[in-house]
């Protein structure tokens, strides 16, 4: 059910120079799941803004975020303790039902704070039983995140960095070198794209600029081959045989 | 008791406030918040005959108190309005609402004007002459009191409602296209519409909007929407709907002093979606502040 209500920032650290983790618990009346997003009201900003859900709790709800602009810079500095409307839970979180059965090689691919809703969908799989690879790409060593959170859930974790001082050189697509048999990807749309354009089975979680972010203004709608689609209330994630590329 | 209800010629309102055109969506997804029957009507997303896919992404940029839209009269089309929403209006609202009505040439208009205003759940139909988004027909008639008049005409002919008439605020003499459009049959003017503006990222030197231009709203527009309803309201003598960065309760007792009859909530139900339910429950309280039992004497205090 979707709803807005207040909460307080119970943790607001930096990861890097750019990425920090929030942590925000409320009114432990709420549902998220893997794959959806929140809306956060910022002082001082007209529109919300979007950020994936990367872990919850009963009363919490942890997302990671790159400043990435005015509203970013300010969450950055932000104290524990500050109270921020949340509009929660948003769009249709990842499908895990449509992972074929029996799929042994499961691949989740994040690039940048494409990290968070992967971080989530880890979790959830692991909890259902799966052993999923998880390919992070960064820029380089300074950009690179939550990697031991990563490792500590005991995943197979591969890195990735644009500038070889990190992982493997090169991007999280290189994890597709050896075939997943169905996959999960989120990051920026040249990643998206490449893995789309394999055509193999699989999920990926879009992005787009945002009025409202539950479906009513028409702000954000891709087309796809099944027809105009509102990646707030249709997506964000898409199956990727419905991807137009 | 405190008397809400305004009346746009016949129609009486439960009270003056109605979610604007292209932040309401059809009401479905609020319906799933709050009770509709509390609003005084809504006005739905600009429906054109044909399905529209609207404009390539991204379509949306904040602005300082606003937002720059570019969607581009994204809709399913008259027929899949009437036949698939009006019903499923019809289960979660059982006033009568305002279709916001599109098209980029006078046929299409007539076509989707005809079909539309048909439907008994129809209470008024909201011609847009003021789109800044599409190409063909919206602002460019909108901006030419000609046009404008030639239009309003055409659509009365077979409107079988109310019929407002949207203007854009994009022109130099707003009072004379209000009365073009008075002069050629309208029931009733709404305005304002978005205004023409961009956005730029600096570090690209780029526009932000794929379709370069944007309509601006929010708080930001307000100024230019109370001084635009002001000179409408002295202008013609058909109920006047006010909107433009609306969203308060004192929001709404302004639009109403400079002349309007009723106010419409645009950009605010995006970011806060029970801003409309939120004023309509304040409103009695604003009016007790005033010294009044009756929310029509605030109109044109200000004319
Ligand atoms: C569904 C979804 C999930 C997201 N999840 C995350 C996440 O988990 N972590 C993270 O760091 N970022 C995430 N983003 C991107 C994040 O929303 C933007 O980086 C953020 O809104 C930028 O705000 P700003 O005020 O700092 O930037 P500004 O450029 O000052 O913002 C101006 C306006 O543009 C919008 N905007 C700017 N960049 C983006 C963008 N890339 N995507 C969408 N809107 C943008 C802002 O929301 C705001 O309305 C997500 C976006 C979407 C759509
Ligand atoms: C996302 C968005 C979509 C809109 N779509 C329409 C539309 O389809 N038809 C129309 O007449 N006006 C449309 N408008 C204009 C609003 O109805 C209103 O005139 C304008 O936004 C000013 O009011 P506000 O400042 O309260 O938003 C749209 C506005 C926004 C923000
Ligand atoms: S952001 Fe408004 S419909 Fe998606």
């Amino acid at each position: 059910m979707l709803k807005t209500a207040d909460f307080v920032i119970a943790k607001n650290r930096a990861l890097n120079q750019n990425v920090y983790e929030m942590v925000l618990t409320g009114a432990a009346d709420f549902s998220v799941a893997a794959g959806q997003f929140v809306n956060l009201s910022l002082p001082g900003k007209f529109l919300r803004r979007p950020f994936g859900v990367c872990d919850y709790t009963a009363d919490s709800i942890t997302l990671l975020y790159k400043v990435a602009g005015g509203g970013t810079a300010d969450m950055a500095a932000m104290a524990a303790g500050t109270v921020l409307n949340v509009m929660l839970p948003l769009g249709n979180g990842f499908t895990l039902g449509a992972i074929p059965a029996g799929t042994g090689d499961v691949l989740l691919a994040a690039g940048g704070t494409g990290a968070a809703p992967i971080y989530c969908l880890t979790k959830t799989l692991i909890e259902r039983g799966f052993r999923p690879r998880v390919a992070l790409g960064f820029n380089g060593r300074d950009d690179a995140f939550y990697l031991a959170e990563f490792r500590a859930l005991a995943a197979d974790v591969e890195v990735y960095s644009v500038s070889g001082e990190l992982g493997e050189k090169g991007f999280p697509t290189r994890a597709l070198e050896k075939e997943p048999g169905y996959y999960f990807a989120c990051g920026p749309q040249g990643m998206l794209d490449a893995f789309a354009g394999t055509g193999l089975p699989g999920q990926l979680s879009y992005e787009s600029r945002m009025g409202c972010g539950f479906g009513v203004c028409m702000g954000c709608t891709m087309v796809t081959r099944k027809g105009a689609r509102r990646i707030c209330a249709d997506g964000p994630v898409f199956l990727a045989e419905d991807i137009l590329l | 008791m405190i008397n809400l209800s305004v009346k746009l010629n016949d129609w009486t309102l439960k009270n003056p406030v109605i979610p604007a055109s292209g932040t309401f969506g059809y009401g479905l997804e609020f319906s799933m918040l709050y009770d509709l029957n509390v609003l005084g009507a809504f006005s739905t997303k600009g429906t054109t005959w044909e399905p529209r896919v609207g404009n390539p992404l991204p379509r949306i940029a904040e602005t300082a108190s606003g937002m720059l839209n570019a969607v581009g009269l994204q809709n399913p089309g008259a027929q899949a309005v009437k036949s698939l929403y009006f019903p499923a209006i019809r289960r979660v609202f059982s006033d009568k609402l305002i279709v916001n009505v599109g098209g980029h040439d006078e046929e299409s208009y007539i076509k989707a004007v005809e079909l539309l205003s048909d439907d008994p759940i129809v209470g008024a139909v909201e011609l847009n002459i003021s789109c800044p988004n599409v190409k063909a027909g919206g602002m460019a008639i909108g901006t030419d009191a000609g046009l404008a008049a030639g239009l309003t005409a055409a659509v009365k002919k077979v409107c079988r409602c109310q019929l407002i008439v949207k203007l854009s605020p994009n022109v130099t003499d707003i009072a004379a296209i209000a009365r073009a459009a008075e002069d050629a049959g309208a029931d009733g003017i709404s305005l304002i519409n978005t205004l023409l503006g961009m956005a730029v990222d600096y570090r690209t030197g780029r526009p932000i909007i794929a379709n370069t231009y944007a309509g601006h709203s929010g708080g930001a527009i307000k100024p230019v929407a109370l001084r635009m309803v002001h000179q409408v309201a002295k202008a013609v003598k058909i109920p006047v709907i006010g909107m433009g960065g609306v969203e308060t309760a004192e929001d709404v007792i302004e639009f109403m002093s400079v002349g309007a009859t009723a106010v419409m909530v645009g950009s605010k139900n995006l970011t806060d979606p029970f801003v409309c339910k939120k004023i309509i429950e304040r409103l009695p309280s604003v009016l007790q502040e005033l010294g009044t039992d009756d929310i029509n004497t605030v109109r044109g205090r200000a004319l």
